[in-house]
């Protein structure tokens, strides 16, 4: 038993020690940014402590646990710049690290002081984007906040929080209470405004590329000559567009192709001496899907239909034992010799619809799009037998960033 | 010639804090709810205290840490000093820089220990100090060494700019204040080897000195009580530091006090209606009260404490009482002055 352990051990130590070194890489990293941050603090270099911070949390999502100090060194990087709403989030990480009075107090004013709002410009408003308060706070994070959200407002909607107070955002006043319900500001188009009849919150195209298997079960024969049941792995590369109808819910409408490289059915080769070629699939599909995005998260799903060929070795075995399936070519039941149908090389094309869906991961920003590791699977169906697949995918899909700050 | 109107013996509410360190610069809250002090523990750092006084009664002051320099990480040599309390709400503004670091403004709600920088390094370069707020709370002026010597600049709260205060001079300018109407500054600036009285008016393109604040030897940390300038002369070297009043638009200049205690970095303290001047003896045989002197030279209140070395004056009415804060030597040999308050209602 321990022998075994040890050989398992010793079998797992090339993926171990890389995962390990990762982690004190991480580590290390994470010192370096936290003592980095305390210099840049010590400065009032808050712009470049918040970039810092950010480099932190990222560290975060590889398992490093910031510390109480780190966290409230953010929210005062994320105060100064005016993300209030940043700073009350790291507030409450650092509160529930420990509990200091100055973290619950800073909480509780930040509650006592700023209340919700929502401004939403509607897409054909083409006036100015502004958002001026009545009485501008003494308070300098109030004050920053307030610069924040109006730089933002400049060419997004917003829902976040605000200073208590009387505001005119584009001509429309609110009063941001604290506690209330959201202070709605929801500017209209001019009456001289040119009205769209469709408005997306994002387009852009959607591509998928990765690995991928494919399976076929064993054909229902119905007196065709089938091939039995194969599979393997192949490559799936899809192109298209994705358009958000709003923030969540979007479309996509994708080709692609896909095909399939599996080991033969059977070693070696024919009678006649031929050697018996791996299975192989090419296909071309069409994918029309919903799409919801939760932040980074991603799903889609809907209807796909492929077109294409293959070259499978092995007739299907009901097909075999049926007399209802024969050679086309001789009109004979043709095979009541097993080893020739094992061996016979059968070429056809293949036409499936069915289901695909998709889950993704986005993690980093290309330009205007968004870059994802993507999970796919679906099951096609060409009325003879069913044809599951799955791929894992990088995808680049455009950004939905619209409202996501706060 | 001063007049001693009443002396009297009080008792007073000693603040305490941990640590040790001299205890200076206390100043009340527009309410009279808070106090905020600074302590110097003589080392390499000076910090600055809030505690919420009810009825006269302190409890535990909070240490004001900003921003860089929390405990986990900083090694000592932080500044916090010169807290300026808003006129209408429980908020502060101060000087402080982290060990090393540069000294900028901070801003403080008395109920949140945790004080932000006031202005961005963008909005106003530089080291600042000397922070003053107008009385209608819209205007914070400061001193800014952007330029390479010390400039008064002004930010206005309605525009969110920064502005100076009048063209940059080679001389140095110091605390500035403002007048009763927000509109007239007082300061002072470095002028030929001694410190002299300025002021200038909204809307004046450049500061005049104050006839009667200038010549010999300092004349320092002005502010405006009505249309008169209280100030400190150092006039008769630097060991004699008295309390000059003079009209702000020049004239003759009165001496109120003569060789006070000056305090670390305060203006002279005035009382809440602005008609008498409060202030602490460096005479031996006087430093055991605070003195409330009237601008218009009728009378002096002695407050006698049972202390020694008296200090550091601030004075508030608030809610039908005054209460005095002032630091002082508990008794003779003691390590700290330490931070008193006393009720003096009816006595000014």
């Amino acid at each position: 038993m321990t022998r075994t352990l040890i050989l398992c051990a010793l079998g797992l130590s090339p993926i171990l020690v890389p995962l390990a070194r990762a982690d004190d890489v991480s580590h290390a990293e994470h010192t370096r940014l936290s003592e980095e941050m305390r210099k840049l603090a010590q400065r009032n270099a808050w712009t470049a402590v918040e970039a810092q911070y950010e480099k932190l949390m990222e560290l975060e999502g590889k398992g490093e646990v910031l510390t109480y100090q780190e966290n409230k060194l953010g929210a005062e990087a994320a105060r100064s710049i005016g993300d209030m709403s940043g700073c009350r989030t790291r507030l409450l990480k650092a509160s529930k690290i420990e509990g200091k009075p100055e973290v619950v107090s800073w909480l509780a004013e930040i509650d006592q002081q700023y209340g919700p709002v929502k401004i939403t410009f509607d897409p054909d408003y083409t006036g100015e984007r502004s958002l001026v308060p009545t009485v501008p706070p003494f308070a300098p994070d109030q004050r920053a906040a307030i610069a924040w959200v109006a730089t933002y407002v400049a060419d997004h909607n917003f829902e976040g929080i605000l200073p208590a107070g009387e505001y005119t955002v584009s001509g429309v006043t609110i009063t941001v209470a604290v506690g209330g319900a959201p202070a709605v500001a929801s500017i209209a188009p001019a009456a001289t405004d040119k009205r769209h009849l469709f408005h997306f919150a994002y387009a852009g195209p959607r591509i998928d590329a990765g690995a991928a298997v494919l399976f076929s079960g064993e054909p229902e024969s119905g007196g065709s000559l089938q091939p039995g049941a194969f599979g393997g792995p192949g490559a799936r590369v899809g192109l298209g567009l994705e358009i958000g109808a709003s923030e969540h819910f979007g479309v996509i409408a994708q080709v692609g192709y896909h095909d399939l490289f599996g080991a033969p059915t059977v070693e070696g080769t024919r009678k006649d001496g031929v050697e018996i070629p791996t299975n192989q699939v090419h296909m071309g599909y069409g994918w029309l899907a919903a799409s919801l995005r939760f932040d980074d998260f991603w799903v889609a799903a809907g209807p796909i239909w492929s077109i294409g060929a293959g070259t499978v070795t092995g007739v299907a075995a009901d097909c075999r034992a049926s007399q209802d399936c024969t050679d086309p070519a001789t009109g004979h039941a043709a095979y009541s010799d097993a080893a020739g149908a094992e061996y016979e090389v059968l070429n056809g094309t293949i036409m499936a619809g069915g289901g695909a869906a998709s889950v993704s991961y986005a993690f980093a920003d290309i330009g205007s799009l968004r870059g994802a590791i993507s999970v796919e699977g679906g099951a096609q169906t060409d009325l003879s037998r069913l044809y599951p697949w799955g791929q894992v995918a990088f995808t680049i899909a455009p950004s939905a960033e619209g409202g996501k700050k706060k | 010639m001063l007049t001693l109107l009443a002396a009297t013996l009080a008792y007073a509410t000693e603040i305490t804090w941990v640590g040790g360190g001299h205890g200076s610069n206390p100043q009340w809250s527009a309410d009279g709810n808070y106090l905020a002090f600074e302590v110097n523990n003589n080392a390499d750092k000076v910090d600055l205290y809030v505690v919420k006084v009810t009825a006269g009664a302190p409890g535990a002051p909070t240490k004001v840490v900003i921003p860089g320099s929390s405990s986990g990480f900083s090694g000592g040599g932080g500044f916090a000093a010169a807290p300026v309390w808003h006129p209408k709400q429980q908020v502060l503004l101060f000087q402080g820089s982290n060990p090393g670091g540069t000294m900028r403004l901070y801003y403080l709600a008395a109920t949140n220990p945790a004080p932000a920088e006031y202005l961005s390094g963008a909005q106003a370069p530089g080291a600042l100090a000397w922070p003053s707020i107008s009385p209608d709370g819209t205007t914070v002026a400061y001193v800014s060494s952007a330029s390479g010597s010390g400039d008064v600049m002004l930010f206005s709260q309605t525009t969110n700019k920064v502005t100076s205060a009048f063209p940059s001079t080679k001389e140095p300018e110091n605390a500035p204040t403002f007048g009763p109407d927000s509109k007239r500054l007082v300061f002072s600036r470095k002028n030929y080897g001694s410190e002299d009285i300025f002021t200038i008016g909204a809307g004046e393109t450049a500061a005049v000195p104050v006839k009667g604040a200038t010549g010999n030897g300092d004349q320092t940390r002005p502010r405006l009580a009505g249309t008169d300038v209280v100030y400190f002369t150092g006039e008769r070297g630097v060991d004699h530091w008295d309390i000059g009043i003079v009209p702000s638009a020049g004239g003759d200049r009165r001496i109120l006090a003569k060789d006070v205690r000056l305090p670390q970095r305060a203006a002279p303290a005035l009382t809440p209606d602005g008609k008498a001047v409060v202030y602490g003896s460096s005479e031996p045989a006087k430093d055991g009260s605070v003195y409330i002197t009237k601008l218009d030279g009728s009378g002096t209140v002695e407050i006698k404490t049972g202390m020694a070395a008296v200090g550091e004056p601030s004075v508030i009415t608030a809610g039908g009482k005054s209460w005095l804060a002032f630091t002082a030597l508990p008794s003779a040999g003691s390590d700290w002055r330490q931070l008193h308050v006393i009720d003096i209602t009816g006595k000014i």
